[in-house]
């Protein structure tokens, strides 16, 4: 005697667990039809011209660059080349400035003022005070080339 | 007058000034001229003063 297959209701921890994954893929499936609802119902302009504007900018200067020149840059196909000569600038002057400072070799070419003798007289004007009648003063007065060049004293004249 | 005639970069020296007071009482102003080639002060015055007492 065999007895009829009863079909035993499955335990309660697992018809909890198949209601829990019953219920997770119900929130998932409702999830995803919310997003693909959601992204049906926006414009695509609206989308490029807010949430995605930089990355269209992005986009369009990548590709800017790598298409190479815009088109008033480049020569139609029927104009000849055309090279458009530039002023040339001005001729600067050798100037004392730019030149390095050379060494006070004592060499005769004084080209710049930086190389040029200076004569340096602390005193410009000597006071002899009272003095009698008929003397000779004698006064040495000191003087120091500060230049970088010889200083050469060509005569020393009363006037 | 002496005075050296070439000064090289930082050298010194003396010139020596020989000043005659004369017979004239009174203040009196002289100078001398250094000429050299310092190209911004070719000529260099320096000026004496004394006073002869009468």
């Amino acid at each position: 005697m065999s007895q009829p297959h009863v079909a035993h209701p499955p335990p309660l921890y697992a018809r909890f667990m198949a209601a829990m994954r019953r219920s997770i893929i119900i929130d998932y499936a409702v999830m995803l039809l919310l997003a693909l609802v959601l992204s049906a119902c926006a414009r695509p302009e609206e989308n490029a011209a807010t949430s995605n504007s930089n990355a269209a900018g992005q986009a369009n200067s990548n590709s800017a660059s790598t298409q190479g020149p815009p088109d008033s840059m480049t020569p139609s196909p029927g104009t000849p080349l055309v090279v458009q000569q530039l002023p040339a600038p001005p001729a600067k002057p050798p100037d004392a400035a730019t030149q390095p400072a050379a060494k006070p070799t004592g060499d005769k070419a004084v080209g710049s003022a930086e190389r040029a003798p200076k004569l340096v007289a602390p005193e410009k004007r000597v006071d002899f005070g009272k003095q009698p009648q008929d003397k000779n003063l004698i006064r040495a007065i000191a003087i120091r080339n500060g230049g970088r060049a010889d200083l050469k004293i060509e005569s020393v004249v009363p006037s | 007058m002496d005075f050296p005639k070439v000064l090289r970069p930082g050298q010194a020296g003396k010139i020596k000034v020989k000043v005659e007071t004369g017979k004239a009482p009174g203040e009196h102003v002289k100078s001398v001229t250094i000429k050299s080639n310092d190209p911004n002060d070719p000529s260099h015055i320096v000026q004496f003063v004394f006073d002869v007492k009468g």
